[in-house]
């Protein structure tokens, strides 16, 4: 390549450590990982509101209908349970961002 | 550390790494949209698109190892996209002349010239000429970054070559 264009191409390099540039973009990337992980919360809980609304009337009546049976109480502490503590998982635990490739 | 190890880490939600594979290739993405896109900073606020967009996506890079070449290509679709919208004014393709980096170093007359010509050239062939020429890429890896056969883009760089040399009264290699 002649010098003059090698010159002109040369001119035009961006530089070869810019914090500012570097940083702009890290604080998009946070605010997009803050935006998609609060969105994936959003789904997940209103799910888990969704699966407790639809099951509490099923587990109110096999309340009533077990009357003080050890083995109802302990199915319902059970479901009850699990759905809590999955609540607790997804409130505790950061979503491993970038997305997965089904999501992406 | 290479590419394809800091891509595992960041896909693993490392932004420390990923913050890495940036400062490698910050330099070369950015350069390269500087002389696609119309000024220093839209070709920065590109680079930072190309970026998060490969940040999104890095579960779909297949080969973690040409990660450069990826993102190249991301960034290429994006300024092509940009490009279209930018075409519609043309107040845009003067201020790439008028903005252009080169156009303030060295000679300055030299350097408009070579603005210009290049400002004529198709988007396909000023992104051909800025990786071959201005970037040092081979022929194979311009077109896949480019996703262009690689004739088509032999054929950018051949025209794009001939038009910087008349610009600069020189032979055509």
């Amino acid at each position: 390549m002649s010098d003059p264009l090698k010159a002109y191409f040369d001119a035009g390099q961006a530089p070869a450590e810019d914090t500012a540039f570097r940083l702009a973009l890290m604080e998009r990337v946070a605010k997009r990982r803050f935006q998609i992980e609060l969105g994936l919360e959003i789904v997940f809980f209103a799910a888990l509101a969704l699966c407790l609304a639809l099951l509490w009337p099923a587990l109110n009546a096999t309340l009533l209908s077990v009357g003080g049976s050890m083995t109802g109480i302990a199915a319902m502490v059970t479901v009850l349970g699990a759905i809590a503590l999955a609540g607790q998982w997804a409130a505790t635990h950061r979503l491993r961002l970038p997305l997965p490739r089904w999501m992406g | 550390m290479t590419d394809a190890a800091l891509v595992k880490r960041a896909r693993a939600g490392s932004d420390a790494a990923f913050a890495q594979l940036v400062d490698r290739h910050g330099q070369a993405v950015r350069t390269f949209m500087r002389r696609v896109c119309v000024n220093a900073d839209e070709a920065d606020d590109l680079a930072q698109d190309a970026f998060l967009s490969a940040w999104m996506s890095l579960r779909r890079l297949k080969e973690p190892d040409r990660f450069l070449s990826w993102l190249m290509g991301i960034a290429w679709r994006k300024a092509k996209t940009r490009a279209r919208s930018a075409a519609r004014t043309r107040a845009r393709e003067t201020a790439w002349q008028d903005g252009h980096p080169g156009s303030t170093s060295g000679n300055a007359e030299l350097a408009l010239a070579l603005n210009q010509a290049l400002g004529q050239l198709s988007p396909d062939q000023r992104a051909a000429v800025a990786l071959c020429l201005g970037g040092g890429w081979t022929h194979p890896e311009a077109a896949t970054a480019l996703d262009m056969p690689l004739g088509t883009l032999k054929s950018h760089v051949s025209r794009g070559r001939a038009r910087l040399a008349e610009i600069l009264g020189e032979d055509d290699e």
